[in-house]
């Protein structure tokens, strides 16, 4: 009867790990980390490598530059902490780290786990 | 006319050699004379005649020739003017499609000009630069969903 237990919760505990988006929310914070690094260096190709085929075009070049811009005024970029998940609308929120703040990057996956959208916001708590 | 001149003439020798020819070695009175002279005058009248007639078959010849040259050089005249009036109404219609693409430049140079404010204005673009909801606060054990207040947001699609 102990086994048994036992086994169930082994399969519980593989189910939940196999229901859980840990390898999506890893996927979701490099594309998150990949884009916000090309926004700051003003690398457009960067950017647009992981887009969607409808997001790329509604990048320019002057958005870029003016975002990329808001970005050195932070300082330098330190890396991003996942800060939220919502894995049924496959939104994912992060913490940008920057020298002077704080800002929010949050990132839509599609269907094929190319971003189908990619928004920073200044957060509460800096920036 | 030569031909004329010698059918007269031809009938005049004939007429008179008809009045000379003895009429009749027995019968050589006055009937025979009076008939010599009205068979002559009644040759030459149609003589007469037949040339006036071919004069105005000349005549009418001539005018005709001349009507239809008038007619020709009428329609002439008439081809022409009408010629004239197409040039001047053909130089209307290209005075008036010089003025038509002058306003259609006009009108590509103000689009163009709108279009590359628009361009430069697309920083600001609502799709770009929007609202968006951002976590006030760390997210605490149990609650199920952040407190989030509405910042204006930098990016590209909608989330």
């Amino acid at each position: 009867m102990k086994s048994r237990r036992v086994i169930l919760a082994a399969l519980l505990a593989v189910v939940l790990a196999g229901c859980s988006s840990g390898p999506a929310a890893d996927r979701a914070q490099k594309l998150a980390d990949d884009a916000t690094k090309a926004v700051y260096n003003d690398d457009m190709a960067g950017l647009t490598a992981n887009m969607n085929a409808a997001l790329v075009p509604t990048v320019t070049r002057a958005q870029l530059g003016d975002l990329s811009d808001k970005m050195h005024a932070l300082g330098s970029y330190d890396g991003l902490t996942p800060s939220g998940t919502d894995s049924l609308k496959s939104e994912y929120d992060f913490k940008a780290k920057f020298d002077k703040g704080t800002w929010t990057v949050m990132i839509k996956l599609d269907g094929d786990g190319k971003i189908a959208a990619y928004r920073v916001a200044p957060s509460s708590t800096g920036g | 006319m030569t031909t004329m001149k010698k059918t007269i003439a031809a009938v005049l020798a004939a007429s008179l050699l008809v009045g000379f020819t003895p009429s009749g070695a027995v019968k050589a009175d006055g009937a025979a004379s009076t008939r010599n002279i009205l068979i002559g005058a009644a040759a030459a009248t149609l003589l007469i005649v037949n040339h006036n007639r071919q004069v105005h078959e000349k005549y009418a010849q001539d005018a005709q020739a001349q009507a239809s040259l008038a007619a020709q050089r009428n329609d002439a005249q008439a081809a022409y003017s009408s010629e004239k009036k197409a040039n001047s109404n053909l130089q209307v219609a290209i005075s008036e499609l010089k003025k038509e693409v002058a306003t259609q430049h006009d009108m590509i140079t103000a689009q163009n000009h709108q279009l590359a404010m628009m361009k430069s204005s697309t920083v600001g673009s609502p799709n770009y630069s929007t609202s968006a909801r951002v976590a006030t606060a760390p997210q605490k054990p149990g609650v199920s969903s952040p407190q989030t207040v509405a910042v204006v947001s930098y990016g590209w699609g909608t989330i």
